[in-house]
């Protein structure tokens, strides 16, 4: 506990708010020589009390008298959430250094099918469990779920599973087309394979 | 393309009738069987003769007939030691913060920390859950490009080499649940009419951390911070940049006081979102006590 | 030709035209025949502007827009004369007036506006809660009689219901945010799809008569019931007093607007602000970074209590003499 208390004076004498008796003023001239090496850092409430430049409403209302900064709420404004998605900015070359790039339009056209990003501007590709009892057996299913298609739903698959077989060696891939919802499911754990493949087509 | 999905179901639509209140349905559901029950309409229910089968009195369970049964007889042992109460860092990548960036969901600016990350809405620390901030993983250190002011509260060397290489400064700070909730979600925290809390110091067992300048801790000696970043690109072979000849310069040195937890505000005062202005109350004592640590 | 070619070019270039058309009749075009795609350009909603020569394409600019598909075009009517007055063409969102037409969520949201606010008032007294029926009827024995317990048993005619519906049930319930914006979509592009929207400069009309309304929409092919859509709730007064006489006809603000009103009507009218309105709305739940969250319902007992809290404590300190 000692030990605490000295680590914990040591770190109040390095941010200088150190216990003061309660009839001191707050000590302006007390500059520190750690934090003039951080130049430009904001020092606080070392100033003298506020000017009475404030625009007073009634304050015979409140039982502590109060100042009203207006100048000062431009502080709270990048404090607030971002309600929609901004759009994308124009990078110099693809792909980012994430790894994103956005679709090709040129190679995207010229498909039977679509495949349109997320409101996030990323592939609708999402891999997935379900949890099933073969024979009294607990098994897990992986599959990998592909939304928004637009165009021959068909056609997206049968090149997927085409592309599928081919990659993994496997002479049966197993899918599901749903056209009113207008997905895709897989089975497998072929998420990477799905995105490389529906990105080589542009989408 | 060959048959558009949407152009095709529209073309159809337009040869069939109007869609009205009496010509629709839903999509055949085939979730819940209604199991039928055969059991209910027999005389005994499936249930056989007389007995605790047929009148439902069964004994408890795990009930051995009076005998102390195994879950009493057995001693409780607790492995988990105090996990509930232990602080929580939610890991974010920098791969993850690369792609923030590419994407302009994070404003560069402007220092990132946590209410830059919360404010995209794809992240976000739950209190009830012992999140104390952000840890900062070292997925996508080789491709993290962006020279930028970031202050997480868990970070490790790679992390900091990986940011520093780029021209970019990274702090450790700490904040305590009240603050990380505020942090979370400021314009929750300002319509509730709160003076801005003033953060307190780390607990004990994280003061050495938060000291340490090789974490970049925020109550490490600024000094002693430069010599570790010296030391540190000498370390991981890369020529550190010259912070003092940066365009970017002002940006990258902004650090916030260690009771000060959003720039540009100071603890005690009053966010008051309707008439967009903020109130300082002039007390004595309440100045007083904002602006010291007890 | 030649003009389709040009805004073909045109819109290859992704430049923004305002292209006078030469030749117009209001009888022999429809919506179908319009298929060149028009740029969406980030300038202002320009005025419609009658000339000599014939009205003006409107260009519409549109928020969000899209790559794979065109946006869908609509005439911008004027309800100030009985025959149509085109003041010019409207880009639509593509999102909004052609998506996927998802019947079956239609019919989700017609369900749940109809069950979300439903209380099934039914209630059927057990033999407990029925007037009498506490006295044994007749002697367990010797009478030949059945064995009887009390008059109000289930097996008494006038007696109980032994699993009557009890008491009142609702059958509220949040269809998702998702659905719920969706279903308005879907709606909107099986409206536009199908030629029952109209879209109009206002709702100014020059009579309060009743009789301009219906030979309107008789001249106009509008059906007997009509949707009339602002983006206000104080509508202006002739059209007040005429829809107020005419069955079929219904007048509603933007934030009225939902799904079963839309199939119950034949036609749907919007003025350009209500479509704004909606569009700009819609667009944005499609844009938003909020993550949607199943509906918690927060209210208590104490929300509905109307009648006001009445202290009946028998021993209360008497500060002023009692009046008698």
């Amino acid at each position: 506990m000692a030990a605490y208390t000295v680590a914990l004076f040591r770190a109040c004498s390095q941010c200088k708010r150190i216990l003061k008796p309660v009839s001191a003023a707050i000590d302006k001239s007390h500059v520190s020589k750690l934090w003039s090496v951080l130049e430009g850092s904001k020092r606080l409430l070392t100033t003298a009390p506020p000017q009475s430049t404030d625009k007073i409403e009634d304050k015979s209302e409140y039982p502590v008298d109060f100042e009203i900064s207006y100048d000062e709420f431009k502080h709270v404004l990048p404090l607030l959430p971002i309600e929609t998605v901004p759009g994308v900015p124009n990078h110099p070359s693809y792909p980012t250094p994430s790894g994103w790039f956005p679709p090709n339009l040129e190679l995207r056209s010229k498909q039977k099918y679509l495949v349109r990003r997320t409101k996030n501007h990323m592939l609708p590709v999402y891999p997935g469990t379900t949890h099933k009892r073969i024979e009294h057996i607990k098994t897990v299913q992986h599959y990998v779920h592909i939304k928004k298609i637009e165009g021959d739903i068909w056609a997206l698959e049968a090149d997927l599973r085409l592309h599928l077989q081919q990659k993994t060696g496997l002479p049966k891939i197993k899918t599901q087309v749903h056209e009113v919802g207008r997905f895709i499911r897989v089975r497998g754990m072929y998420a990477d394979e799905v995105a490389s493949f529906l990105f080589g087509r542009g989408m | 393309m060959a048959s558009k999905v949407t152009e095709g179901a529209l073309t159809l639509l337009k040869t069939l009738p109007r869609v009205a209140l009496n010509n629709i349905k839903d999509l055949p559901t085939t979730l819940y069987k209604k199991k039928t029950d055969r059991a209910a309409g027999r005389k005994k229910k499936g249930r056989g003769d007389k007995g605790q089968g047929a009148r439902g009195t069964w004994d408890p369970i795990g009930y051995e007939g009076g005998q102390a049964p195994l879950i009493l007889t057995t001693p409780v042992e607790k492995h988990y030691g105090k996990y509930a109460v232990r602080r929580q860092y939610p890991p974010i990548s920098l791969l993850e913060v690369q792609r923030l960036i590419d994407l302009q969901r994070v404003d560069i600016k402007r220092p990132i920390d946590i209410t830059s990350i919360c404010n995209t809405n794809l992240y976000h620390l739950d209190v009830s859950k012992n999140h104390f901030g952000f840890n900062l993983t070292e997925e996508g250190c080789d491709v993290f490009n962006a020279k930028v002011n970031l202050e997480v509260q868990w970070v490790t060397e790679l992390v900091i080499a990986a940011v520093e290489r780029n021209g970019g400064t990274i702090t450790t700070r700490y904040y305590d649940p009240q603050c990380v909730a505020a942090l979370n979600n400021p314009k929750a925290f300002f319509e509730k009419g709160l003076p801005i809390p003033k953060c307190k110091l780390p607990p004990q067992d994280a003061l050495e951390f938060y000291s340490n300048p090789n974490n970049r801790g925020y109550l490490a000696d600024p000094e002693k911070v430069l010599e570790a970043r010296e030391k540190l690109a000498q370390k991981y072979g890369y020529k550190l940049p010259d912070l003092s000849s940066d365009p970017v310069k002002s940006l990258l040195l902004m650090r916030k006081d260690p009771l000060q937890i959003f720039y540009g505000l100071e603890p005690g005062w009053i966010v008051n979102m309707a008439d967009k202005c903020i109130l300082k109350p002039k007390d004595e004592d309440y100045l007083r006590y904002y602006a010291n640590v007890y | 030709m030649a003009v389709s070619k040009y805004m073909k070019l045109v819109a290859r270039q992704g430049l923004y035209c305002k292209i006078k058309l030469r030749e117009f009749s209001s009888s022999s075009c429809r919506l179908q025949e319009v298929t060149t795609p028009v740029s969406s350009s980030s300038e202002q909603n320009a005025a419609p502007v009658e000339t000599k020569e014939g009205p003006q394409i409107l260009s519409r600019s549109l928020k969000f827009p899209v790559d794979h598909t065109h946006p869908r075009l609509a005439w911008l009517d004027s309800m100030s004369s009985i025959e149509s007055k085109k003041l010019g063409l409207l880009d639509l969102h593509p999102d909004i007036f052609a998506t996927y037409p998802r019947v079956d969520l239609l019919h989700k949201n017609v369900h749940w506006q109809k069950m979300y606010r439903y209380i099934n008032y039914n209630f059927e007294p057990s033999r407990a809660e029925m007037p009498g029926g506490g006295r044994k009827p007749w002697p367990q024995k010797g009478l030949g009689k059945a064995r009887a317990g009390s008059i109000r048993s289930p097996l008494f005619i006038q007696g109980a219901k032994a699993f009557g519906p009890r008491g009142p049930i609702n059958y509220f319930f949040m269809l998702p945010r998702s659905q719920r914006a969706t279903g308005l979509r879907v709606a909107l592009t099986c409206k536009y799809t199908q030629n029952d929207l109209v879209i109009v400069d206002n709702f100014d009309i020059p009579t309060a008569d009743p009789d301009f309304l219906s030979e309107m929409a008789d001249v106009r092919f509008w059906g007997h019931s009509i949707l009339f859509v602002d983006d206000s709730d104080v509508m202006p007064e002739k059209i007040s007093e005429a829809v107020h006489q005419i069955r079929g006809f219904n007048l509603m603000p933007a934030y009225g607007l939902n799904v079963f009103s839309m199939l119950k009507h034949e036609t749907l009218v919007l003025t350009l602000a209500a479509l704004e309105r909606i569009e700009g709305k819609l667009l944005e739940e499609l844009h938003t970074t909020a993550v949607e969250t199943k509906y918690v319902n927060k209210l208590r007992p104490e929300d509905f209590r109307t009648r006001p809290k009445v202290d009946s404590t028998m021993y209360k300190s008497f500060t002023k003499p009692l009046e008698f």
